[in-house]
């Protein structure tokens, strides 16, 4: 009686292990399938890296722990998803839109203050850094101070965790050439002693 | 051998025994200590009110849009159930810019007096005329938001912000709320929201920035206001104290069945 019942659990056993190493198997194949489709149609994607495991709870995701890689790739997919300047938010997708938008600036400025991996963050920082030009080029003159501080902030903490970014780099230069136009406190090396943090590596002669 | 010891001639015999129960009774009564200490710092942890709008040991804020087009019963439904639970809040009014009306710490009392000016009154359901009159004007729940999250970054400690709003924003409100709510999950600050007869998608948009563990309560009229804890079986009864509670039971009714006074029949 013993024997048959151990035989049984030990059959149910095998079964599901059988059925969590398909899962497992096949996860890194469905990643590589959502990123493909992610370069070829980011914008008609509605849930990616959604299901990359069939089974319930995710143990796939959490054998594998993948699980903050493809939180990275869902940010990012957040971000494209309504990146500024490049998705319009109108039309009948209005209201998805913005609320993508919203939910892409909280995760984006969340993650990249939890994420461990420095190239990562850098790259998130950067998109962080995006939202608020964003918000500095489209917005009153009462938050824009704030909100070019934040983008700079961003953009330089980027480049500061991966000096190769290319993107923070240029983008760092564009904040900082809107900021000395606008003559934020702060950020002009060359505009004199009571400018600026950076004055004394400013133009040679320019003083302090 | 004391005087109301059983006399024994081969008390050398009983030793191990005697031993034994010594060990028994430390360990038991070390026991009894540390579970009846856990159980008082465990009963400490509770709050005593049953599922407050404010978390329990934050420091609380009500955020109160003045823009509010409509008046509905939650509006008064949560104050009152603020003043009701001696739950302490300070007071933020906004319409496109906040504005503090009461400092954090203030007792939930102090809030009733306020709705006087939200109710509608009269045969024809006016609003009655108010001290912030001209102050109403578009909708910015991130000025409300900020202008909370500085009183409390002032106050020092945890805090929590308690939004009533109809959450009728503008697009490029979006955003700017979005900003807001980041700076709050900076500064550690919960966000909970009362909506005031939301459409579907202006609730979905506040859902998908703040999420959906921060509205308290569903979008059509009528329904209760209700702090998350009371949704969920885990907020229903203080599970932990009743485990421990158990366990300090158990080890009496293991030292009763153990270590009880041997019975002579006289």
């Amino acid at each position: 009686m013993i024997r048959a019942l151990a035989g049984c659990a030990a059959t149910v056993a095998a079964v599901a292990l059988g059925v969590l190493a398909v899962d497992v198997l096949r996860a890194p194949g469905q990643i590589s399938a959502e990123d493909a489709r992610f370069h070829g149609a980011p914008t008609r994607l509605t849930s990616p890296w959604g299901a990359v495991d069939f089974l319930p709870g995710r143990p796939a995701e959490r054998l594998l722990d993948v699980g903050d890689d493809l939180d990275f790739r869902r940010a990012t997919w957040l971000f494209r998803r309504v990146q500024p300047g490049k998705v319009q938010i109108a039309g009948d997708e209005q209201p998805l839109l913005e609320a993508l938008r919203g939910k892409a600036i909280v995760e984006i400025a969340e993650r990249s203050r939890r994420e461990s991996d420095p190239r990562r963050r850098a790259q998130l920082l950067n998109l962080n850094g995006v939202f608020a030009m964003s918000r500095y080029l489209v917005f009153s003159a009462f938050d824009k101070e704030r909100y070019l501080k934040e983008a700079i902030g961003s953009f330089r903490n980027a480049v500061r965790l991966d000096p190769e970014h290319a993107d923070a780099r240029a983008n760092l230069e564009l904040a900082l050439r809107a900021a000395k136009g606008s003559g934020i406190a702060g950020e002009d090396p060359d505009a004199g002693a009571s400018r600026g943090q950076l004055s004394g590596t400013g133009r040679s002669g320019g003083g302090y | 051998m004391t005087a109301s010891a059983i006399p024994a001639t081969e008390a050398a015999r009983l030793r191990p025994a005697a031993v034994r129960t010594g060990a028994v009774r430390a360990v038991l009564g070390l026991a009894l200590i540390g579970a009846l200490a856990l159980a008082f710092l465990v009963a400490r942890g509770y709050d005593v009110r049953y599922a407050p709008l404010v978390p329990s040991g934050t420091t609380g804020m009500v955020v109160l849009d003045m823009s509010a087009s409509v008046y509905e019963g939650a509006m008064e439904e949560t104050i009152q159930k603020l003043a009701r639970t001696g739950e302490r809040a300070g007071l933020v009014v906004f319409s496109d810019a906040g504005y503090e009306l009461l400092p954090p710490g203030t007792p939930g009392r102090e809030l009733v007096p306020i709705l006087r000016f939200l109710k509608p009154s009269g045969n024809a359901g006016e609003l009655p005329v108010n001290p912030w009159q001209d102050f109403r004007a578009g909708t910015q729940i991130s000025a409300g938001l900020r202008t909370a999250r500085e009183a409390l970054v002032r106050e020092g400690g945890r805090g929590s912000i308690l939004l009533i709003s109809d959450l009728e924003i503008l697009p490029d409100e979006v955003e700017r709320l979005a900003a807001e709510v980041v700076e709050l999950k900076r500064e550690g600050i919960t966000v909970r929201i009362v909506p005031l007869s939301p459409r579907p998608e202006k609730m979905a948009r506040i859902e998908a920035i703040t999420g959906p563990a921060s509205l308290l309560r569903e979008g059509r009229q009528g329904s209760k206001v209700r702090a998350p804890e009371e949704r969920s079986l885990r907020a229903a009864a203080p599970w932990t104290f009743a485990v421990v509670a158990l366990l300090l039971v158990l080890l009496l009714a293991t030292n009763e069945r153990v270590l009880s006074r041997l019975e002579t029949r006289r």
